[in-house]
């Protein structure tokens, strides 16, 4: 009996949850609507999908798990494709395929701590400069236009080549050039919204401020921060690879795609697979996360919407 | 707007490039360098003064035109930026322009294609230029056309011997227009040829962004009621778009494509890396590589000047473009 | 029936979209006599946007879906046409006035530029030519020096002048039709009786059949020979102007009409109908009128009224028109 009154309880609990987010819920069934209709969007999804399968995974897909830390076959160099590899092995006489399924996971890790270290600096300091406004949004504002007119690799360079190359070096110089972005969509976001008639309303009903800040402005702000997060994912792998291609980011043995490419660009043109598996499965990812990211403004952006 | 940015810049810069751990007097003075040779290195760089006062002097000397000496290549930094800055203009402004050409018309045909198989394989193509690491492309085509088809040069300016049996009479510093001007044919052929690697795969990466961006400003634009209105007054659709459309969309399309030309004048790192293009970006990582500060600092001083030149520039377009500006 | 201009017969224009089908019209049928002012009244979102889009062709599908037994202008069915003869006729033999002049104008090209452009396109003028009618048009719209304000971008106008440019663009070819979406319902209270004069003297004066859609029963009394009240997607009623106030039949005209303040009464409150806009995508059955209708019957919930002939020129969609005087 006891089972039966929890049970029916618990059903009566979802049934208000459904009323009172009656309208959440009728957008998020609207959003994945909206995503199974585009096909490109799925396919996005269905590459991240994969890749997060990939990295969680990686010890059980890899051929030969230890390949990508610091076995070596030196009888095996440089052996192109084939049964066995079907990569290639590069010129440790690991085999590629393991190497590139360990920097899956890698490079996934890369592009949320990099997003992750952006958003947690950037969308406060938004919005704090777009409520407050004045003297505080004006430098907050200055400091974001320095940080923007650097050229987006030379920063994040100076800074890597400055604290010292390595990976956790390369993905907190990226996340120091990152985070203005995050500050002026929040604050672009805060500024229009403060003007809407519903902030109006509330504020002329006496809601308090947090209120104001918390239920109207953090929630309307969160799409076009989702829609840059997901594109940004793919860009902060991209970049991480670029600051190993030039030698400031992961340093061997790590099996980090962009340094991959580095290394595998000396064996050209007679070994190609080595240089270029590593960058197919950059563009895979990238093409996968901005993919996702397009869907998802089509999506949240209202003023698409019929 | 041009000074704060300079300061904080040259600010940021500064701060980044000298709290740090490896001193720069070290790898100057080598491996075997004893403590004492390592403190007359720091002291004949002023690296042994109290921060702020390094960069006061450092502050003073840039105002009277001294970005003092690299490091590395012994050279007052002035004169190499001077060097190097030219063939990344010409790499850079090359890959614009072509880009602009090709993008916009593009973007515009997927616009008014929404959804159709042109519009899908434009955007396809676009969206694999963002995702493609540029470096990739860059290896990717000189195996290819380079290695494996002998057409093109792998990577370099120009031709060494030919500069050296028909030398180049320096005079914007722009091989291309250089050679063209004095009729030096063979070295104008050797520029051309080295060039149109590093362009590709520039223009590859650029007309990606470019295409997205003046795609989806149609569409914004398409959606505008004097769109309709236009329909409605039967003019034809070449018109409506090409002209009507157009001319709004090209507003946020300039912006983009102007702010990304600024950016990448300050540097197309990969492309000149891998092409070994003797630009700003190549010059700017091999002082890096050695933590040669007065030529870091030199880069990112020029990088900064050029990004709020470009800056004004694209506002002065803005207003030309939109009446609303010019007025407000 | 000589000189009758613009007939619509069954007129369905939907839209497909998430929530589900949009019936928008249902079934819409209309004639137009040349040089006769016909009023399209009703409720926001009651189709009479969609009624003037349909026939100019101007439904973008998808999502919408337009289709009508016929759609006969001027010895052609519109519905035949290819999308270039489409436009032929659009501008040239029936041109559209919007509600918003501020956003139908393109920001960025000076008013008589755009004027010229669509003079020179519809008489094969050259620019200056075309430039030169502009002029005279803006100065036939009573837009005083029309020399300088043609050179004048939208934004530095204000929301009349910016409706006197429209009005002047859209009579330069001498339309056998204009359509005028709530071409006063953006303007200013005082602005808007000038704009209603001043197309009232120059429709007359060109002959041009107008169909005039607005939700404004005093604009209607003032301008239009013939009035069709449309309710959720169907014409319920239409008659003579003066007829329909004066006699009117089908009960939502009735509530319209009640709702109008009067000067010469007394009452606290202005009566109101009860209830909502319905759906289109999830109609009402039968009278799509009825959960709002007092008189409402069994018939009513289950069939759907066709126009019935009361007088002559006098249609209602009711099947209980003849009760609750």
């Amino acid at each position: 009996m006891r089972l039966i009154e929890v049970l029916i309880r618990r059903r009566s609990s979802l049934n208000s949850f459904r009323d009172t987010h009656a309208h959440q819920l009728r957008e998020l069934r609207f959003i994945l609507h909206q995503l199974r209709r585009s096909p490109l969007s799925l396919a996005g999804i269905g590459i991240i999908l994969t890749l997060v399968c990939l990295a969680v995974f990686a010890p059980y897909i890899a051929p030969y798990p230890g390949d990508a830390f610091y076995d070596m076959h030196p009888d095996k160099k440089l052996l192109a494709p084939q049964k066995g590899h079907w990569l290639g092995t590069d010129d440790f006489g690991r085999d590629m395929l393991s190497r590139i399924v360990f920097g899956t996971r890698l490079s996934l890790m890369i592009g949320i701590y990099v997003t992750g270290l952006a958003v947690m600096v950037g969308v406060p300091l938004g919005a704090i400069a777009g409520l407050s406004g004045g003297r505080l949004d004006e430098v907050i504002m200055r400091v974001t236009d320095i940080f923007l007119s650097f050229p987006p690799l030379v920063l994040a360079m100076a800074i890597s080549a400055a604290l010292g190359p390595n990976l956790i070096n390369a993905i907190i110089a990226i996340s120091v050039t990152w985070w203005p972005w995050y500050t002026r969509i929040v604050r672009g976001q805060t500024l229009s919204l403060r003007e809407q008639p519903f902030i109006e309303v509330a504020r002329a009903l006496a809601v308090s401020k947090r209120r104001i800040v918390f239920r109207h402005l953090i929630p309307n702000s969160l799409a076009p921060v989702t829609v840059q997060a997901s594109l940004d994912v793919g860009y902060a792998i991209l970049w991480t690879a670029a600051l190993s291609f030039v030698g400031l980011g992961a340093k061997p043995p790590v099996a980090e795609w962009g340094l991959m490419i580095a290394i595998g660009r000396r064996y050209l043109p007679d070994s190609w697979w080595y240089a270029t598996s590593p960058g197919l499965a950059i563009m895979i990812t990238v093409l996968g996360f901005n993919l996702l990211g397009d869907g998802l403004r089509d999506v949240l952006d209202p003023r698409l919407r019929r | 707007m041009l000074v704060p940015v300079l300061l904080g810049v040259s600010v940021v810069m500064f701060f980044i490039t000298h709290v740090v751990p490896s001193s720069p007097a070290r790898l100057i003075g080598g491996p075997h360098a004893t403590e004492e040779t390592i403190r007359q290195i720091e002291s004949e760089l002023g690296l042994d003064r109290p921060l702020h006062l390094q960069y006061g002097i450092y502050i003073r000397k840039v105002l009277s035109g001294d970005f003092g000496i690299s490091i590395h290549s012994r050279n007052p930094v002035i004169e190499d930026l001077k060097n190097y800055f030219p063939a990344t203009f010409e790499l850079t402004s090359l890959a614009m322009l072509i880009t602009l050409i090709i993008g916009i018309p593009l973007g515009v045909f997927s616009a008014t294609h929404k959804d159709r198989a042109a519009d899908h394989a434009t955007r396809l193509f676009s969206l694999s230029g963002v995702a493609m690491p540029l470096f990739w492309l860059g290896l990717l085509l000189q195996l290819l056309l380079s290695s494996y088809f002998k057409l093109l040069p792998v990577g370099g300016r120009i031709d060494p011997l030919v500069t050296l049996l028909h030398p180049i009479r320096h005079m914007s510093g722009l091989y291309l227009i250089d050679t063209l001007i004095t009729g030096n044919w063979p070295a104008f052929k050797s520029a051309v040829l080295h060039i149109i690697l590093p362009t590709t795969t520039l223009v590859y990466f650029l007309l990606a962004t470019l295409t997205r961006m003046s795609r989806s400003s149609m569409l914004e634009i398409l959606r505008q009621d004097y769109i309709r209105n236009a329909m409605a007054d039967g003019l034809p659709e070449k018109t409506i778009f090409y002209r009507y459309a157009l001319r709004n969309a090209l507003i946020p399309t300039v912006t983009i494509a102007g702010l990304t030309y600024g950016l990448l004048l300050g540097g197309d790192f990969l492309v000149e890396i891998i092409y070994s293009w003797p630009g700003l970006g190549f010059y700017a990582v091999g002082s890096m590589a050695s933590l040669d500060f007065p030529a870091i600092m030199g880069v990112t001083m020029l990088v900064a000047v050029i990004f709020v030149t470009v800056n004004l520039i694209v506002d002065i377009l803005y207003a030309v473009l939109d009446p609303r500006i010019r007025y407000g | 029936m000589g000189d009758l201009l613009l007939r619509v017969k069954d007129l369905y224009t939907h839209f497909y979209t998430f929530e589900g089908t949009v019936k928008a019209l249902d079934g819409i049928s209309l004639e137009l006599k040349r040089a006769e002012t016909l009023g399209l009244v009703g409720e926001t979102g009651c189709g009479k946007s969609v009624t003037a889009l349909s026939i100019l062709g101007l439904i973008p599908c998808p999502p919408g879906k337009v289709e009508a037994a016929e759609i006969w202008f001027d010895g052609v069915d519109l519905l035949k046409l290819d999308k270039e003869e489409m436009r032929a006729i659009r501008g040239k033999k029936i041109a559209m006035i919007f509600q918003e002049p501020a956003t139908a104008l393109n920001p960025v090209f000076p008013v008589g530029e755009q004027t010229a452009e669509i003079i020179r396109i519809h008489k094969q003028v050259s620019k200056r030519e075309g430039m030169q009618k502009a002029v005279e048009m803006f100065h036939l719209v009573g837009i005083p020096d029309p020399d300088r304000v043609s050179k004048k971008y939208p934004h530095e106008l204000s929301g009349g002048m910016n409706q006197r440019v429209m009005i002047a663009a859209k009579l330069s070819s001498n339309p056998a039709l204009l359509v005028a979406d709530e071409p006063t319902t953006a303007l200013d209270v005082t602005v808007q009786a000038q704009i209603l004069q001043l197309m009232k003297g120059l429709v007359q004066r060109f002959r041009t059949a107008v169909i005039f859609i607005t939700h404004d029963l005093g604009v209607v009394a003032e301008i239009c020979d013939r009035v069709a009240v449309m309710y959720a997607g169907v014409i319920v009623e239409s008659s003579k102007t003066r007829v329909l106030f004066e006699n009117p039949r089908h009960p939502y005209t009735r509530s319209l009409l009640q709702a109008i303040p009067k000067l010469v009464e007394r009452i606290d409150r202005l009566p109101v109908i009860s209830g909502t806009v319905p759906s289109l995508i999830n109609p009402p059955s039968g009278c799509r009128f009825h959960p709002r209708c007092s008189l409402a019957d069994s018939p009513c919930k289950v069939e759907k009224p066709s126009p019935t002939s009361v007088e002559a020129e006098h249609w209602v969609s009711c099947f209980r028109y003849d009760q609750g005087d």
